[in-house]
């Protein structure tokens, strides 16, 4: 998978979890950018990803992840 | 020592004025000496606990950073963190191991335990000393290298007594900046308005309302106005007096440059549950969402509402029992693990009803903060109530409703009158809906004129003096 395609599908995962369709993310978005994006969203949004893009994320990987670029990192990482 | 005592004041001025003579690259040592004094007053013994497991995470935080296999770094985070643990334990939860070894008949244990005294802080500097090693095995952080700034996070005198738990990073951070140990003048200006504020949350609103608290206490009432008033003024009380200590622990940290985090963020207009908690003794929350909280709902996330609802409990249970071993903490904690269960898992569906109902909606916004802090005020009772027993025995009074046939007890119009204006100036500060807190700030850090903002600081000072009580009481957190 192409980093854009990763993008494209993360960008679809977070419009379901946080249920906004125009909802955009870039390498810099946070939690704070995001309305809803708080501990217990988090998860399942995690969740989601890991069922998305078959993948297994252990909670040091998830701990370390600063912003969505990272995020970005840690899919295309594992789904490789 | 006490925070609020003459001589502690005049203590940490004489430290703070030397603190700006102290070349920069001693400011740290300096610091930390400081803290060890102000530790060492306490307990020799309890010192050593303190020294030790500073080595301890200063030694395991090395290992990880180090190692390359995964094994090590694994092996090294669990035993640091599970001694860390068993410490806490220990010595927190003596009272049960006492219990437990006297039910299974051991004596020797039972004695061993009963005379266990918990050492001051012990919660609040190994918070600080687990998450620093999570954060060192997270990658958040390298392992510091310097022992002294090391152990200078970990005792910081001024979060030690009741906190706020900083992190290290922060913390860290701020130590390597020019301002360390040598505030600027905006810095030194907010030191001293947070300081204020502090003591006046609690020498003049939290120990008013607790006077009327306590009189009604003693008076052993049944009358169920008295209980609600007495449960309200707890609630309030509580609020003002740990937001009093945290905003000293804050202005005492600024006056040597180094900023802790806030534990309160207007908890009191909250509409719901969650967002209570994100504004109640924040720095403690924010600890376990991120060391307990997302660790354990990230072990349990495949099993979909369930294993939400099961990390929720574990996480409230343990915010009770953290304030000691006492079955009252544990009740307030599944109270709020069921309160914070219901939210969660029905907000999304309240949202979209209320979305499709906007004249509810805006009914919604007035009745949510008051059932809310009625939820936090029913969980309080059982939080103040030296028993689980005597707590319901306050619910079934106020539950009776009885206003005549109970007789009230006389309370002096000398207490009951600044009580009830201490109350209204908590709620203000719990709520923000006047924003006087800002206000005050800004007074207090305006950029006037030196001579107008020293006035200031003297007639803050002056008030706080003539309107505080005779009688103040200890700070409640400090026992946690």
């Amino acid at each position: 998978m192409t980093r854009d395609e990763i993008h494209n599908k993360l960008t679809a995962i977070f419009r379901d979890i946080f249920e906004d369709d125009q909802l955009t993310i870039n390498e810099e978005t946070t939690a704070d950018d995001v309305e809803g994006w708080d501990s217990l969203t988090h998860v399942n949004l995690l969740v989601a990803v890991e069922k998305g893009f078959g993948i297994r994320m252990s909670t040091r990987e998830v701990k370390s992840m600063r912003n969505v670029g990272d995020f970005l990192n840690l899919i295309s990482q594992k789904a490789a | 020592m006490n925070f609020t005592s003459p001589s502690t004041l005049l203590a940490l001025a004489i430290a703070a004025m030397i603190s700006f003579l102290v070349p920069a690259r001693w400011r740290c040592i300096y610091l930390l000496a400081l803290s060890y004094l102000f530790y060492f007053t306490w307990s020799v013994r309890d010192s050593l606990l303190l020294v030790g497991s500073t080595i301890v995470i200063y030694t395991s935080a090395l290992i990880i950073d180090r190692a390359k296999a995964e094994l090590t770094r694994k092996l090294a985070v669990a035993l640091s963190i599970s001694a860390l643990l068993l410490v806490l334990i220990f010595f927190k939860y003596s009272i049960v191991l006492a219990s437990i070894s006297e039910a299974v008949g051991a004596r020797s244990l039972t004695a061993i335990f009963s005379a266990v005294l918990i050492p001051i802080g012990i919660s609040y500097y190994l918070f600080k000393s687990i998450s620093y090693v999570l954060d060192v095995y997270w990658d958040n952080i390298k392992a510091q290298r310097d022992p002294i700034a090391l152990g200078l996070y970990v005792s910081f005198f001024p979060q030690i007594l009741s906190g706020p738990i900083q992190r290290a990073p922060e913390f860290f951070e701020q130590v390597r900046s020019p301002d360390f140990g040598r505030p600027t003048q905006a810095t030194f200006q907010r030191a001293i308005g947070t300081l204020l504020l502090g003591f006046f949350e609690k020498l003049v609103v939290a120990d008013h309302i607790g006077a009327l608290v306590a009189a009604i206490d003693a008076s052993k009432t049944q009358h169920a106005g008295m209980l609600l008033m007495g449960t309200y003024g707890y609630a309030l009380q509580l609020f003002a007096d740990f937001s009093g200590v945290t905003h000293i622990a804050i202005g005492m940290g600024l006056l040597f440059g180094i900023e802790g985090p806030p534990n309160f963020n207007r908890p009191f207009r909250a509409n719901n549950i969650q967002e209570y908690w994100r504004g109640w003794h924040m720095s403690l929350t924010t600890w376990l969402t991120d060391y307990l909280f997302m660790p354990l709902r990230m072990a349990l996330r495949n099993f979909g509402n369930a294993g939400l609802a099961m990390s929720i409990m574990i996480n409230m249970v343990l915010i009770g029992v953290w304030h000691g071993a006492n079955w009252t903490f544990l009740v307030f904690g599944v109270i709020h693990g069921c309160f914070m269960i219901g939210s969660a898992l029905t907000l999304k569906s309240r949202n979209v009803f209320f979305k499709s109902h906007p004249a509810l909606a805006q009914l919604r916004k007035v009745y949510a903060p008051i059932v809310t802090f009625h939820m936090v005020c029913f969980a309080l009772v059982f939080f103040r109530a030296p028993s689980v027993t005597s707590a319901l025995d306050v619910l079934r009074g106020i539950a009776n409703l009885q206003f005549a046939q109970a007789a009230a007890p006389s309370i002096g119009f000398d207490i009951l009158a600044p009580a009830l204006l201490a109350a209204v100036i908590a709620f203000e500060l719990g709520t923000g809906y006047l924003r006087t807190e800002k206000f005050c700030q800004k007074l207090l850090s305006s950029d006037g004129a030196s001579l107008a903002r020293w006035a200031t600081y003297g007639v803050a000072t002056l008030a706080i003096i003539l309107l505080a009580t005779t009688s103040g009481g200890e700070f409640i957190y400090a026992r946690f």
